[in-house]
């Protein structure tokens, strides 16, 4: 006999953002260990992917990459750098996850800063930005020149999503939700069948819903400009950095795509976003659902 | 809202890339009717050589048999967001002798008599089809003429698919004909019939039904029915009914193993026809990706066949019987083959490469063939 499936949430905080888990299971017990093995697999994720936890995977790989040496990865870290090479090429040089370094030069905090950075500054960065400068032939990554750094920004929250779907599934779960700080990946619709209603909040009032989107499979993951944003001599930039002059991209505010992979969702969003005013082609040209919010406030709502 | 009705090469890339993570899934709708989004064209190289007879076998003639080289080149490309249309031709050259007729010899060995001269032939053919994608299903059709100097044949064909409500099951049925005008070379000469029809129609129903998110189903039935001149006018005193009914049922299975990157393929096909040949085929192919470009393939397959009930290990010079003939295809026999196929994607260029071994067991015919076939191609997405 199976018993009635009821509704639970389960939240939890990783990865620098809210998390969530919706499920429904035959109890609170059931559906909290069901749960288990997807956040589990987010913690591991986090612990290996950091760039702010000193002994992560990823830490170790930047301080190779400080070095100039070269290092030895896993065969997880492997695709991912073969996922990011993708996205490179894809974007034509936009997408690059050796860009972080770019940060420096910007205080995306409020009042952070009050005039752009100059010339020579973005110079000795861009100097050692470009996913072209790393040789990778896996398993083997070598940072060609000293001073570089990796940033798994864009991927790994979006894999992390679509692994705990995943995970769930392998639970035996058909009626569930995994919500990463807004990269969303479910695993089958909810338990009446009735797609999963997700809201896309509107960037200028972040608390107030602008569109639900229904979901019944795959995923959805937004990418935006606007949560850290500063404004200087009445410009407003957004955090996201243009690896080609070191400036955050102007023209788009957000992206929200929808596809069968969180990380393709993902990527697509945030190369979407690098276009500039070449946004709504470019995920027009991919040809998956999408909404965007110019910076001027015009949405062009696909979904 | 619909996802990814037609997929650019920006979204392949990346999917082909993400679903290679450990845990990412190709899709959570495994059936989907998307029309390709890119342009191919392939080109494939074969050559297929036929084991010589064995001396001891051999009564009159050549001991060389076919050595047949093919040439393939495709074309496919997507018309709009719901069409696609697809170009396929084929150039054969064939040289060798063919089987003529079989006689037992005084020791009671069969021997067989090999068509005199090495004969050479060439075959052409071209096909076009043209499908339909709908949100649950497409439909399809094409043409095909094939066109050697003693054979001429045109068909066409119509199928169509659809996936149901549930999103898991997909049905397919198709209908085939074929017209064929047979004008064998020397018909005066050697007394074989100046020129001959045969038809043939055939319809199939298949039913493909995901398990799981590792493992899919297919199971389907086919029907042919072929009528008119059916009798191989090369042969000596082959004398087969004018009508000829068909039956198959084949099963397959699909697992995805996703750590492993590898899928495993299994097949089952079961004949029958009215001239009383039935035969089972089993057989596996184990699909390995070994990085994001390169895939091997090994497979193996066995096949057994009963014999007609009118084949005669001896040509029936007398005609004892109203129906005979000593073809080796149509005795009982067993095969077993062997092959690998390797894979190399570079860019936009994948690069095919194949062999494949097949012995054949247990036949009453010497003929019996034993071949080898080695191909190698390439395609290029645009």
């Amino acid at each position: 006999m199976t018993l009635p499936l009821d509704f639970y949430e389960l939240d939890f905080q990783a990865m620098g953002t809210a998390c969530s888990i919706s499920i429904y299971a035959e109890s609170s017990d059931g559906a909290r260990k069901k749960c288990e093995p997807a956040v589990t697999d987010v913690a591991r994720l986090e612990a290996k992917y950091s760039r702010y936890l000193s002994d992560s995977f990823l830490s170790r790989i930047n301080l190779a990459a400080e070095q100039g040496r070269s290092i030895e990865v896993d065969d997880e870290t492997a695709l991912l750098l073969d996922y990011a090479q993708t996205c490179h090429a894809e974007s034509k040089g936009m997408f690059d996850i050796t860009s972080g370094l770019l940060r420096r030069a910007w205080n995306f905090q409020p009042e952070g800063q009050t005039a752009v950075p100059d010339a020579a500054s973005l110079d000795t960065l861009l100097e050692r930005v470009g996913w072209q400068k790393l040789d990778w032939h896996a398993p083997k990554l070598a940072f060609t020149i000293p001073g570089m750094e990796l940033d798994f920004g864009g991927i790994v929250k979006e894999y992390a999503a679509d692994r705990a779907a995943t995970l769930l599934r392998d639970q035996g779960v058909a009626h569930a939700l995994v919500n990463l700080g807004g990269d969303i990946c479910v695993a089958g619709p909810q338990a009446d069948d009735r797609p999963w209603r997700v809201a896309i909040s509107d960037p200028s009032s972040p608390t107030q819903e602008l569109r639900i989107v229904e979901v019944s499979q795959g995923a959805l993951a937004s990418s935006g400009s606007y949560a850290r944003c500063i404004e200087i001599e009445g410009i407003r930039y957004g955090h996201l950095l243009n690896p080609l002059t070191g400036f955050p991209v102007k023209g788009t505010l957000a992206a929200t795509v929808v596809a069968d992979q969180c990380i393709v969702a993902g990527s697509l969003a945030t190369i979407a976003l690098l276009n500039e005013a070449g946004a709504a082609r470019f995920l027009k040209d991919a040809g998956l659902p999408f909404l965007i919010i110019s910076s001027d406030g015009d949405i062009d709502d696909r979904l | 809202m619909q996802l990814g009705r037609m997929k650019s090469k920006t979204l392949m890339a990346l999917s082909a890339s993400a679903v290679a993570l450990p845990g990412v899934l190709v899709s959570t709708s495994a059936i989907s009717d998307t029309p390709p989004t890119a342009k191919v064209i392939s080109y494939r190289a074969s050559s297929y050589k036929e084991d010589s007879l064995a001396s001891e076998a051999l009564l009159a003639g050549s001991p060389e048999r076919y050595d047949i080289e093919i040439h393939q080149l495709r074309y496919s490309s997507p018309i709009g967001e719901k069409y696609s249309i697809s170009l396929d031709s084929s150039y054969e050259s064939m040289s060798g002798a063919s089987p003529w007729y079989t006689v037992k010899s005084a020791n009671g060995n069969t021997k067989v008599a090999m068509s005199g001269a090495s004969i050479y032939e060439k075959r052409r053919d071209v096909t076009a089809s043209v499908q339909r994608y709908y949100d649950r299903g497409n439909v399809g059709a094409s043409f095909t003429i094939s066109d050697e100097n003693d054979y001429r044949s045109n068909s066409a064909s119509v199928d169509g698919s659809f996936t149901l409500a549930n999103d898991s099951t997909t049905l397919s049925l198709g209908i085939a004909h074929s017209d064929d005008d047979i004008n064998p070379t020397d018909a005066a000469l050697f007394n074989r019939i100046p020129s001959a029809n045969k038809s043939t129609t055939s319809a199939f129903f298949s039913v493909t039904q995901i398990l799981n998110q590792f493992s899919i189903i297919q199971t389907g039935v086919s029907s042919t029915r072929a009528g008119g001149y059916l009798t191989d006018p090369y042969k000596l005193s082959d004398h087969r009914p004018e009508e000829r009914n068909q039956f198959t049922w084949t099963t397959s299975w699909r697992r995805y193993f996703r750590e492993q990157r590898s899928a495993f393929h299994a097949n089952y096909r079961f004949y029958d026809d009215d001239f009383g040949v039935r035969s089972h085929t089993i057989d596996f192919a184990l699909h390995k990706s070994f990085s994001r470009s390169i895939t091997l393939v090994p497979n193996v397959r066995y096949y057994q066949q009963q014999a007609a009930d009118f084949f005669t290990p001896a040509t029936d010079f007398a005609r004892t019987m109203e129906f005979n003939s000593s073809d080796y295809r149509l005795s009982k026999y067993d095969a077993l083959s062997a092959g690998l196929k390797f894979n190399v994607q570079l860019g936009d260029y994948t690069l095919v490469l194949s062999g494949e071994r097949y012995r054949t067991s247990g036949s009453s015919n010497p003929a019996m063939i034993d071949f080898t076939r080695l191909s190698a191609g390439i395609d290029y997405t645009f």
